[in-house]
């Protein structure tokens, strides 16, 4: 299966199995990953669950839309909201990190 | 009879052990002298099942099941197979109406297509525009009252600040302020079917008003957009734009309100926690997302839908559950020392509930608790809460103190 390999605030680094087609928020809370909440369960609306792509990474992912932007607007380069990118098959092995804070 | 005009239910249904059966505190109409958030809330955590049953609790005195685990509560709350929103908000029934709440009162998919519409209003982005108004609401109301030296902050800055931003939203005059707090009160704070009923007509009848009005004079706001916004091909009806306007009022006002009493209370029994974000404005934020895990407003009802057994509890369909924010924010199953206030805690609350129901408003809760917070430190001296006054505390719907007198020197 392929994995997604989040590296958290404190610098560890955990590998998660995502089928194709599933969202990493999803994959990360039923993992368990610390610092991603996905409150609003994947509809766009609580920004809770923010990843930042590693370089290499961040050009292979669909763009981002208008409602996710507004979104993400102030928060760091290269972040997504993590409900919004969904495994495939070229996005096996994909790095990314957690903020330390989803909130303010 | 109790207010809503359900005769309790005393029957015990058969699949409800008798030993799950506890009488609850947390219910409209109780009150308290203490501060609930000293021991009653955790209370529940270290005396109660995870799930329990309670004769009262539901809306209109019938009875529910309790979850009072943040975990149970999530699986919940993303559980549309088993679980419903339909049916809780007895407002539209009471005055023989049949418009529902949008989109609190949707199951999905309708659901999903109100927010779709809802969402891109309510992000930081678009409500950058009002961010300014924001601000200046809350500096007039500090203004108002710096020089007194002794406020009720309820009354004086809590009530009237939410207020005034949902009128702004609706594009309503402010002068509708007193109509609007007296309608509020009356909804979520009576207990007579009556007041309950006349409030609702009244609300409900100024909304139908205003959308007649803006269909004709459209203008920049909520109702306008709702007038010309579109699910597919066609247009919201006006019961459909009366249960949004009527969401935003029983949902905008109140939990807002609530959060800023027990905020500024906390702060006026706490001068270091008070001194802590008075040096260092930038601990705001983070404290605000603390303190809204710890006074979790919220009480959020569904009915089940179909059976399912949750730790060894079995739901019917038909049962009623609640979950208190409240209980679910402060599980120290979830959180350690839950009743110990952290501002570095930084965690995953239910305050704003979770899943496709999640807080429409709560980046302008948000942003609501950050300007008024950073306003009323900027603008008055360290003040103080008034041990001598006795503060009555309403433990249901929302646990709310009915006063926070505020002393300093002027
Ligand atoms: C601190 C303030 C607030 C708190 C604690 C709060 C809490 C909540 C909670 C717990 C829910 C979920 C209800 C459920 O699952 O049954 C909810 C939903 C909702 N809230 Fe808030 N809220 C706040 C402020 C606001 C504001 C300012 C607005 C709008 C101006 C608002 C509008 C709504 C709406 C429309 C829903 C329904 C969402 C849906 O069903 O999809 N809330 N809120
Ligand atoms: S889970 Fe809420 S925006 Fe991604």
């Amino acid at each position: 299966m392929p994995k997604a390999i989040f590296t958290l605030h404190d610098g560890t680094r955990h590998t998660v199995e995502v089928p194709i087609g599933e969202t990493l928020m999803k994959a990360a809370v039923n993992a368990d990953i610390p610092g991603i909440a996905g409150e609003c369960g994947g509809s766009v609306s609580c920004a809770t669950c923010k990843i930042q792509i590693a370089n290499g990474w961040w050009d292979r992912l669909p763009p981002v839309e208008e409602l996710e932007e507004s979104l993400i607007e102030d928060a760091v380069p290269q972040t997504r909201l993590s409900c919004r990118v969904c495994m495939a098959a070229e996005l096996d092995g994909i790095e990314v990190s957690v903020p330390q804070s989803q909130y303010g | 009879m109790n207010a809503l005009g359900h005769a309790p239910v005393n029957l015990l249904p058969d699949h409800v052990p008798a030993d799950l059966v506890r009488p609850y505190t947390f219910v409209l109409g109780n009150l308290t002298s203490a501060n609930p958030y000293d021991r009653m809330v955790h209370d529940v955590h270290l005396h109660y099942p995870p799930i329990f049953w309670v004769k009262d609790v539901y809306p209109g005195g019938a009875p529910a099941w309790v979850v009072r685990r943040f975990a149970d509560m999530r699986a919940i709350y993303a559980d549309d197979e088993h679980f419903t929103v339909k049916g809780f908000a007895p407002f539209a029934m009471l005055v023989g109406d049949s418009w529902d709440l949008v989109p609190a009162g949707a199951d999905a998919p309708l659901h999903d297509a109100y927010r779709a519409l809802l969402n891109p209003l309510f992000t930081p982005v678009a409500l950058k525009k009002l961010e300014e108004k924001v601000r200046t609401v809350a500096e007039r109301l500090v203004d108002s009252f710096k020089d007194k030296g002794a406020i009720d902050f309820r009354e004086d800055f809590a009530v009237p600040f939410p207020v005034s931003i949902v009128l702004d939203l609706l594009d309503l005059p402010q002068a509708r302020m007193a109509e609007f707090m007296e309608w509020e009160h009356s909804l979520l704070h009576e207990l007579n079917l009556a007041s309950i009923m006349s409030a609702t007509r009244k609300v409900v009848d100024m909304f139908r008003e205003i959308i007649k009005e803006r269909r004709v004079n459209p203008g920049d706001d909520l109702v306008s957009f709702a007038i010309t916004a579109q699910i597919g091909d066609r247009h919201l009806t006006d019961d459909e734009i009366v249960g949004f306007c009527f969401n935003l009022f029983i949902g905008g006002l109140d939990t807002v309100t609530t959060n800023l009493c027990w905020q500024f209370r906390r702060l006026g029994e706490h001068p270091g926690e008070q001194q802590a974000l008075r040096d260092n404005p930038a601990l705001i934020p983070d404290a605000i997302q603390e303190y809204l895990r710890y006074f979790s407003p919220a009480s959020t009802f569904r009915t089940c839908t179909k059976e399912i057994e949750i730790g060894g509890v079995t739901f019917k369909p038909g049962d009623k559950v609640l979950m208190s924010t409240t209980l679910g924010s402060n599980d120290p199953e979830q959180f350690e020392n839950p009743e110990e206030v952290r501002f570095d805690r930084r965690a995953t609350h239910l305050a704003f509930g979770s899943g496709i129901h999640h807080c429409l408003g709560h980046h302008l809760a948000r942003r609501e608790l950050t300007v008024a917070m950073q306003t009323v430190l900027a603008r008055l001296p360290e003040f103080r809460l008034d041990q001598s006054a006795e503060i009555l505390t309403d433990l249901g719907g929302v646990i709310q103190p009915r006063s926070v007198p505020l002393i300093w020197q002027a």
